[in-house]
């Protein structure tokens, strides 16, 4: 589906741009455009980068934020 | 008449699903039509005029208990890449506006607001009854599979309809 209608960006295309590495919403805007104009899609691209974080994610480059957050733990 | 505030938030937050699937309905029928899904374009096209005139009503209310009607606020659009995924976003639509109306019937007879109560009521018998449509095409599409059940969306069952 289209998460960012402005900017016509589907939820693949967010999450392929999650998974190079964008970390914050803002960095996803950056790298794809979603959540640029109106900014309501914003929470959604929020939850994604959630379920993200909350998933495995050694090998992909935000491995070195899941690192740092167990080690926290 | 003064209503209650948490009446006339009710109303508003019902508002605010009409407005939502008023436009998603809309853009839904549009895209239908543009991919040549007619029976589809119909059918959402029709509910997005059905909603807006019951948009009406609920704006009238919020002015009658002397709220300001909202019509500032829309949720997020369910704007789906494909047909089938269109249903499924215009079921879960569906599902929230007819939450809201219930919603809205319990606050306004925690209220003994019983006008209010009797318009969410009536309302939400009649969207149920798109809701209904909607879960019978799941059905529909479960019986069928994908590409039976869009060769049958191609033409307008009843093209007076």
């Amino acid at each position: 589906m289209y998460v960012c209608i402005c900017r016509v960006v589907t939820q693949s295309r967010i999450r392929a741009s999650i998974d190079a590495g964008a970390s914050t919403v803002d960095e996803v805007t950056l790298e794809c455009g979603a959540g640029g104009d109106c900014g309501s899609c914003r929470d959604e691209i929020q939850t994604m980068l959630d379920k993200h974080d909350a998933s495995d994610c050694d090998h992909c480059p935000r491995a070195h934020r899941a690192a740092s957050a167990s080690a926290t733990r | 008449m003064k209503g209650h505030k948490q009446v006339v938030d009710a109303l508003n937050a019902t508002l605010t699903a009409q407005l939502t699937a008023i436009n998603q309905l809309f853009l839904a029928a549009k895209v239908h039509e543009h991919r040549g899904f007619l029976r589809l374009a119909r059918a959402a096209y029709k509910q997005s005029i059905h909603v807006m005139r019951e948009a009406e009503p609920v704006i009238a209310r919020v002015l009658f208990l002397e709220g300001l009607p909202n019509l500032q606020r829309i949720a997020k659009i369910g704007a789906a890449e494909g047909p089938i995924e269109q249903l499924s976003l215009d079921l879960a639509l569906q599902q929230e506006l007819c939450a809201k109306l219930e919603e809205l019937a319990r606050t306004a007879l925690a209220h003994n607001d019983h006008g209010t109560a009797e318009l969410a009521e009536g309302q939400l018998a009649k969207e149920q009854v798109f809701l209904q449509w909607l879960e019978a095409q799941q059905r529909e599409l479960a019986t069928l599979g994908q590409d039976l059940y869009l060769a049958a969306q191609v033409h307008e069952a009843n093209p007076a309809g």
